[in-house]
């Protein structure tokens, strides 16, 4: 099922996508008011687009000293060059350790890489412990939205959830009690676990040390509790210094809720004395990104989910409509990188408004990336017969004047005397859209016409 | 080859001209005015409880009121400083802040104030002790300073913990405490 399909499933529910989409363009106007509070917000977002594309540009001579300086912290770090291995890794240090049950804050590298399936299968079991993860994970569903996980869920579908899995009053839907219920059971979790497994939002290359941003404070109950930390980070996380933090500290969260900060910014530089923390380094397809020039860019991207809530197709389809571990405007740019063949429709879920491009605060320029994808996808056959086959005949007629009249003529005759060919129900065009009759002549016919007088 | 030596290798192989790092980052970018006064009204916009104070006595007289017959403790440079036995179960924590940052209400925290790493997260309620000499205006000015990094762990806390995962409501109290409050001690 592609993008389109799916969504029209989503969409079946008219209240819910509503609410859905007014709800995210809610929070895009949070982050406009935020924005447009400080007179230097042009220029913090220039700085962070340099300084990534610096570090990008130079990303091998930042690893080394990253690594360097880590090593020199007592941190262990390791590479891995796909999910395979960086899942592998982790199974080993959760083996060393005879780790059964560890909990887990946000990471979507985690993800991409399907830890929690690979790890499940030689019998760990993964405790999610961000809310809204751990909702969709009671769910047997992955997240829809990188910073809002459960956004796709209304408060009785967590409340049905919660009864079934956690014991929680049946038809109570208050946020409030729901809230408490998860973080009692989560608690236990965190006391228990020897291992806590978190993301990285950026790793600075001159201390060697991590930062993690959380607002529910569970990468923090997990790490300090546990003995074991292991942190996984994909090798475009790099910041040269820690005063560049000034920078993307300030544009995160603004962008992402509008919020001036999270509750908590953690800084991890040294495991607590007697315990171990651990870093995977990950390339899984980031160093292919990095080689292309077209798409280079994306990986500047620090995860806000500014260009999800801007976006229109996002807005009104919902995160799972892109099947994909990122969804919205920068997913449908990073999955064909991944999954050319899976991922062909994604590109094409965009009016190309550059909305997202506007809104991004590193300044992707991700609706242009987008539109080359299509180019990209098209040439290497990738895109649907029908539509390259469209494209083809456009192109012709495009490019020959006489044929173009002549097909002008032909479709407008055609459709007022038989309009019933498209205003039919099998002409998606049709179905929520009223179509206008077809004129007499084209605009050109009527050009000449009037230029006369 | 190793998976590091191959990613590096990979990376060397398309590596570009280097684009410009920005010139020096500047050390503040808002106004140095009214310090306190704009770290009161952030404070209210994250949640966070404040008071103006006159001394870390008063500050830890305050807390203990608070704290009633809970259990509770004090961190190391506060009068009082107790030990704990078991800080995971703590109902009550008061730490001493290093400095605070006008702009967002966060409150920088190094790990020898915290006693112990798991304190400043799992006690119920916190309270954090800053001077009001200590603010500073915004981030860049934050991260211009010694403090950050220069202990194995460090945090801003910036409010209590909170989500709004379920349908958008905002919970105050999500895994971290269920209430933040702030002792600004004044020296005017
Ligand atoms: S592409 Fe830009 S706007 Fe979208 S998530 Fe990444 S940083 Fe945020």
């Amino acid at each position: 099922m592609n993008h389109a399909e799916k969504a029209e499933r989503f969409i079946a529910d008219k209240q819910r996508t509503a609410w859905h989409d007014e709800t995210l363009w809610f929070i895009r106007s949070k982050r406009d008011t935020a924005a447009q509070k400080l007179p230097e917000w042009e220029q913090l977002r220039n700085w962070a687009s340099d300084i990534k594309a610096h570090t990008l540009s130079r990303l091998d001579v930042y690893l080394e000293e990253f690594e360097r300086n880590a090593i020199a912290n007592g941190i262990i770090v390791h590479w891995a060059k796909d999910g395979e291995e960086h899942n592998q890794i982790i199974e080993k240090i959760l083996k060393d350790n005879q780790c059964k049950r560890l909990v887990k804050s946000k990471s979507m590298l985690t993800e991409e890489c399907h830890l929690n399936a690979h790890l499940k299968t030689v019998g760990i079991e993964v405790i999610d412990t961000d809310l809204g993860e751990r909702i969709v994970q009671l769910r047997d569903e992955p997240p829809s939205h990188i910073v809002l996980p459960a956004i796709h869920l209304k408060k009785k579908d967590v409340s049905d959830v919660f009864t079934e899995k956690l014991g929680a009053t049946p038809g109570n839907e208050d946020p409030e009690y729901l809230t408490r219920l998860a973080r009692k059971s989560l608690r236990e979790e965190f006391l228990q676990s020897e291992v806590a497994i978190t993301g990285v939002n950026f790793a600075i290359a001159e201390t060697g040390g991590i930062v993690i941003c959380t607002n529910e404070g569970n990468a923090d109950m997990g790490v300090n509790n546990a003995r074991v930390h292991i942190a996984c980070m994909g090798i475009e996380k790099l910041l040269p210094k820690k005063e560049h933090l000034g920078v993307f500290i300030r544009l995160l969260t603004r962008s992402a809720t509008g919020q001036p900060i999270t509750i908590y910014t953690s800084h991890y530089r040294k495991p607590k004395p007697g315990k171990e923390m651990h870093l995977v380094i990950v390339d899984n397809g980031r160093t292919r990104q990095l080689a292309s020039d077209d798409f280079r860019s994306s990986l500047k991207c620090i995860r806000c989910a500014a260009c999800f809530n801007t976006c229109p197709v996002y807005r009104r389809s919902g995160g799972h409509s892109y099947d994909a571990v990122v969804a919205g405007p920068i997913g449908s740019i990073l999955s064909p990188n991944y999954d050319p063949k899976k991922h062909a429709d994604l590109p094409f879920a965009s009016t190309l408004c550059g909305s997202c491009s506007n809104v991004c605060p590193v300044k992707i320029d991700i609706h242009d990336q987008l539109w080359k994808w299509r180019q990209t996808l098209t040439q290497q056959g990738y895109t649907p017969a029908s539509k390259t086959l469209m494209m083809r005949v456009m192109a012709f007629m495009l490019g020959h004047r006489g044929a173009y009249a002549i097909a002008g003529k032909i479709g407008r005759w055609t459709l007022r005397q038989f309009p019933q060919l498209i205003r039919n129900r099998w002409n998606p065009w049709y179905r929520q859209r009223e179509m206008p009759d077809a004129p007499k002549e084209s605009f050109q016919e009527w050009f000449k016409k009037h230029q006369k007088i | 080859m190793s998976s590091r030596q191959q990613i590096l290798e990979r990376i060397r192989a398309v590596r570009q001209n280097e684009q410009k790092l920005p010139d020096e980052l500047p050390k503040r970018m808002l106004p140095l005015e009214e310090l306190r006064e704009r770290f009161i009204v952030s404070c209210s916009i994250t949640g966070t409880g404040v008071h103006v104070l006159s001394s870390m006595e008063e500050a830890t007289f305050l807390f203990m009121q608070k704290a009633g017959s809970c259990s509770f403790y004090i961190g190391p440079g506060l009068p009082g400083n107790n030990s704990i036995e078991d800080p995971v179960r703590t109902d009550y924590a008061i730490l001493k802040g290093e400095f605070g940052v006008a702009e967002n209400n966060a409150v920088w925290l190094k790990e020898s104030s915290m006693g112990d790493r798991v304190i400043p997260f799992a006690s119920l309620h916190l309270y954090l002790l800053v001077s009001e000499d200590d603010l500073v205006a915004d981030m860049h000015e934050a991260y211009h300073k010694d403090l950050i990094f220069q202990e194995g762990f460090g945090v801003f806390i910036a409010g209590p913990s909170k989500t709004a995962d379920i349908e958008q409501s905002l919970v105050i109290g999500a895994h971290g405490p269920l209430s933040l409050d702030i002792l600004l001690i004044t020296n005017h």
